[in-house]
């Protein structure tokens, strides 16, 4: 590789250590405060012969004040660029660098300030270091198996939905109305009209869901189909109101636990309206959380799909109190956009 | 806490049996019942959980929760006596599931 080539991939790298987009010709052209020249003969030493970087703090902060940054700190220099000698190394340096600034600061030209300069102390680097350090998995693997959460069958998650639950609601009133239009004495076409045209559209679409069908008003009320009507819905809403008491009962209690634990690691945060977003996220979880990566980190996660609080708002709430009690969030954008 | 479940429950069934009795009455109605009606306007503060019009007759029905209901139940009564044609109905859920509707055929 020439000398050329090896200066090119230098200042590349330079221009991504500095949080700057290299641009084709001149990588360093928006951070540059020097003449072209004076550039030139910085780099004339570091990039000696083929492959080879010759690096020191000195003449690090000497590219790093001539592309207008602030002078480096020692420690900060020897913690990244100490060991560099190849281009390779110098460009590893960098990523290692990118990578640290992302995690702490979330930008790079933000985390040189805070990491590199003079004013950081060699504590203060440590201690900002070290949270990106590789750590042993023994505080997570050593305690004890996160059970506390009871789960909830999976096709009875979409029964926690203030949305997707609404749709029992619907059925019940369906069927009262059915009832009602079933009865001796009634006046079918008064009631109808009172309960609006868009009410009887409802009614008809309620029943479409369960396969059935509304007897139109000019067919008459026929008394045979509503009784079939009747025989197959009414037994039908008992059973699933049963099981949405029951999932209801264990996402209030699991809410409960959820606000007792003494630490949570993960807030996982989604918007969840029909039941198949509840089966969606509940599979996603078991994804993330049952990988043999993850699996024995023994991670207290929250699972909106297992949690429930019959006031929307008061879940709202907790659910922002769980997620500042989290050390991480995941945030799994659903298919269609919501504001949750 | 595992009761407040079965409560709510009971409690939206009772507002949909009422709305629903009202209309068979020959009311207009309006109730908190997601997706079906509009819901009634704030009296005192408070929203009932039905309003029904029939003519001049106004009745306001609230479907009592639990005891704790009570500032707001005391708000909507002075609807009572403030206006001659309102009538404030309330009922616990348990009445109006065993048949006990409110309405013209039921003194509140």
């Amino acid at each position: 590789m020439s000398s050329d080539e090896i200066r090119d991939r230098l200042l590349i790298a330079l221009a991504k250590f500095l949080g700057e987009s290299p641009t084709k010709l001149n990588p360093l052209a928006n951070v540059l405060v020097c003449e072209d020249w004076f550039l030139a003969e910085l780099l004339e030493p570091v990039v000696p012969s083929e492959n080879k970087v010759a690096l020191n703090l000195e003449r690090f902060n000497q590219l790093m004040l001539a592309c207008g940054r602030a002078r480096s700190s020692e420690h900060f220099y020897d913690y990244f660029f100490r060991n560099v000698s190849t281009i390779d190394n110098f460009e590893e340096a960098v990523e290692s660098f990118r990578i640290k600034a992302m995690w702490l600061f979330g930008n790079f030209k933000f985390a040189y300030k805070k990491l590199a300069t003079q004013d950081v102390s060699i504590d203060a680097f440590s201690v900002l270091i070290a949270r990106t350090e590789p750590r042993s998995d023994s505080e997570f693997s050593e305690r004890e198996e996160f059970t506390d959460i009871q789960p909830i069958p999976e096709e009875d998650l979409g029964f926690l939905g203030y949305v997707s639950g609404q749709k029992l609601d619907d059925l019940d009133f369906a069927i009262e109305a059915i009832k009602l239009l079933s009865a001796e004495g009634i006046d079918r076409v008064d009631f109808l009209r009172r309960l609006g045209q868009d009410n009887a559209r409802k009614l008809s679409d309620v029943l479409s869901r369960e396969q059935l069908e509304f007897p139109a008003e000019e067919e008459g009320i026929d008394q045979k189909k509503i009784s079939s009507i009747l025989l197959k819905l009414e037994p039908e809403l008992r059973a699933r109101r049963d099981r949405q008491v029951n999932a209801q009962r264990i996402g209030i209690r699991n809410t409960q636990r959820y606000l007792t634990l003494p630490y949570l690691d993960v807030y996982v945060a989604t918007s969840m309206r029909s039941e198949e977003d509840y089966v969606a996220q509940s599979k996603f979880l078991q994804n993330v959380f049952q990988n043999p990566l993850v699996r024995d980190l023994k991670l207290r996660y929250f699972d909106p799909t297992a949690s429930f609080d019959p006031d929307r708002i008061k879940k709202g709430l907790i659910e922002c109190l769980m997620l500042r009690r989290a050390k991480v969030t995941i945030y799994n954008a659903g298919a269609r956009r919501h504001y949750g | 806490m595992m009761e407040n479940v079965t409560c709510r429950f009971e409690h939206d069934e009772a507002v949909r049996l009422c709305a629903l009795q009202l209309l068979k009455q020959g009311y207009d109605v309006r109730a908190r019942i997601e997706g079906w009606f509009q819901a009634p306007d704030y009296i005192h503060g408070y929203r009932p959980d039905i309003v029904a019009r029939k003519g001049d007759e106004w009745l306001v029905v609230e479907i009592k929760k639990s005891d704790a209901d009570w500032p707001k139940i005391s708000a909507l009564e002075r609807i009572e006596h403030e206006l001659a044609h309102y009538k404030v109905v309330v009922r616990s859920p348990q009445d109006v599931l065993r048949g006990q509707w409110v309405g013209a055929n039921v003194v509140g």
